[in-house]
């Protein structure tokens, strides 16, 4: 049985020159229903596609093509417009590169503070804390505010949590390039691991490198509309032509 | 009524994830300050401070208990306008995560809440000597507090919830806030007792504005010994009505808040 399924998906916006136009505009066009084009956009369009328990499924697509839209659907985040979303399972969110971080708490009340934004209880972070701490190689930095961080630190911290508090199907938006040459690597190694796990991984990355190795399947996506889906070497090859 | 249970469910599922914002939220605000959370106690012994010289010294007015009322009054209020002021942006302020995470965004109003009511708990342990030291009454009718401060609560939690709603699509409602607050305090009985207020117009005073009977119950339960003000049924009533109306605008809204931030 498929673990998410998506079945001519469809997620759309309003237009944000509808949000902040101000009150005259705001109070002329509160009563106008919508129309297509000019007030709202498809972010995503006729989606149809399976990912089954065990899959690694790589998304990809230009800027601005509605991958990150997509998480967030799977994640529960965004209702479809159209059609539907089926996700059994529980789905873990990854704070990629640590929204939600607090800047003026330190890094050991940041992972607290993100498991539990995540849903995980204090007791299950307990557990896992000394793992993600080591993760981090913050050493003593981590008992100082996040603000003090540079960006690679904060992304480490954000790739730790991550990968350290596990559900059944994982979001991974574009955090595998963080840190340097050697956190990469070791990150590279971690995401294996999870994949030997067994977990369920959708991935978003503009590296088709990354895609390539970890990937069983991939979708492609471009302006919110289904490219491809299937065979990664197959559609990664079409993608780089087009 | 099937959004009401749903909804409190699921807040009631997340009180790790209350008690942390809460608790981080805290600890944000006052561990950079010299005077740390003894400002919880400055805060509203300042504006005490400014309010009784300017009503007793300068106006010479007010009775021999003033500075019990004063102070009593504007802990209170200032419960109300500190959820009110932090909540109005809490949704916006945390909008990164509220696309990142999935979690009730009725949670962000309720932490503030909870937020100014520490405060207030602060305040009334510096009300307490005062209120020894002004001969204030003490009877059984201090009992009354409890049910007095959960009025508060549902009442503020109902404005404070809809206040952030809101905010996401009227984000003036911020700039409005100061003074909406600075109204509603000239319009309470804080700085000055409800008697005050010519007797006809006493019923419609306190009908537009429902936190007016339960500052005035305050000050009957923990300084004049007496009973609760009766429009205090009022101020639960329409704490009910506000409440319940903010859940269903939360459930109506549902996922369009998060595509909305």
């Amino acid at each position: 049985m498929a673990l998410i399924k998506a079945t001519d998906l469809g997620v759309r916006f309003k237009l944000s020159r509808y949000k902040n136009a101000g009150m005259l505009y705001t109070l002329k066009t509160a009563f106008k229903p919508p129309t297509d084009g000019k007030d709202f956009f498809w972010a995503l369009k006729g989606l149809n596609f399976e990912v089954e328990h065990g899959d690694i499924l790589g998304v990809i697509g230009s800027n601005g093509s509605g991958k990150s839209t997509l998480l967030r659907t799977i994640g529960g985040i965004y209702e479809p417009d159209q059609g539907t979303m089926e996700v059994t399972g529980t789905v873990s969110t990854l704070l990629s590169l640590g929204t939600g971080f607090k800047e003026d708490l330190s890094g050991l009340e940041n992972i607290f503070l993100s498991g539990i934004i995540m849903g995980f209880t204090e007791k299950e972070i307990e557990e896992k804390v000394d793992a993600i701490v080591e993760f981090t190689e913050l050493n003593h930095f981590i008992d100082e505010p996040v603000k003090v961080y540079s960006s690679g630190m904060k992304a480490r911290l954000g790739f730790a949590i991550a990968v350290n508090l596990k559900r059944e199907v994982m979001l991974v938006d574009e955090i595998l390039g963080v840190g340097d040459f050697r956190f990469r690597n070791k990150s590279h190694e971690k995401m294996k691991e999870l994949i030997t796990d067994g977990r369920t991984v959708i991935l978003v990355s503009h590296n088709l490198e990354s895609i390539r190795a970890f990937s069983n399947k991939v979708l492609w996506i471009n302006k919110g509309t289904q490219m491809a889906f299937g065979d990664p070497n197959e559609i990664i090859e079409r993608y780089l032509k087009s | 009524m099937n959004f009401l249970t749903g909804q409190l469910s699921d807040l009631a599922k997340r009180h790790e994830l209350l008690r942390y914002l809460t608790v981080s939220e805290l600890k944000i605000k006052y561990r950079n300050l010299a005077f740390g959370f003894a400002w919880a106690v400055l805060d509203p012994f300042f504006m005490m401070a400014i309010y009784f010289l300017l009503v007793k010294v300068i106006f010479e007015r007010g009775g021999p208990q003033y500075p019990a009322e004063l102070l009593t009054g504007l802990i209170a209020y200032r419960w109300f306008s500190h959820a009110g002021i932090t909540a109005v942006k809490s949704m916006i302020s945390n909008s990164k995560l509220l696309q990142t995470v999935k979690f009730p965004p009725s949670i962000l109003p309720l932490s503030r809440v909870v937020i100014a009511l520490i405060n207030f708990a602060v305040g009334l342990v510096l009300l307490f000597p005062l209120l020894y030291f002004f001969d204030a009454k003490f009877t059984l009718h201090l009992l009354w507090l409890p049910l007095l401060v959960a009025i508060q609560f549902l009442f503020t939690y109902g404005i404070c919830l809809l206040l952030a709603i809101s905010g996401i699509y009227f984000r003036d409602l911020q700039n409005l806030m100061q003074f909406a607050l600075r109204l509603l305090l000239y319009a309470s009985p804080v700085l000055y007792s409800i008697n005050q207020i010519p007797a006809q117009y006493q019923l419609i005073y306190k009908l537009l504005n429902p936190l007016a009977g339960l500052f005035e119950s305050y000050k009957n339960i923990l300084i004049y010994g007496t009973a609760p003000d009766s429009s205090l049924a009022w101020t639960l009533l329409s704490g009910l009505l506000i409440t319940i109306f903010s859940f269903w605008l939360a459930g109506n809204r549902g996922s369009n808040l998060t595509k909305d931030l």
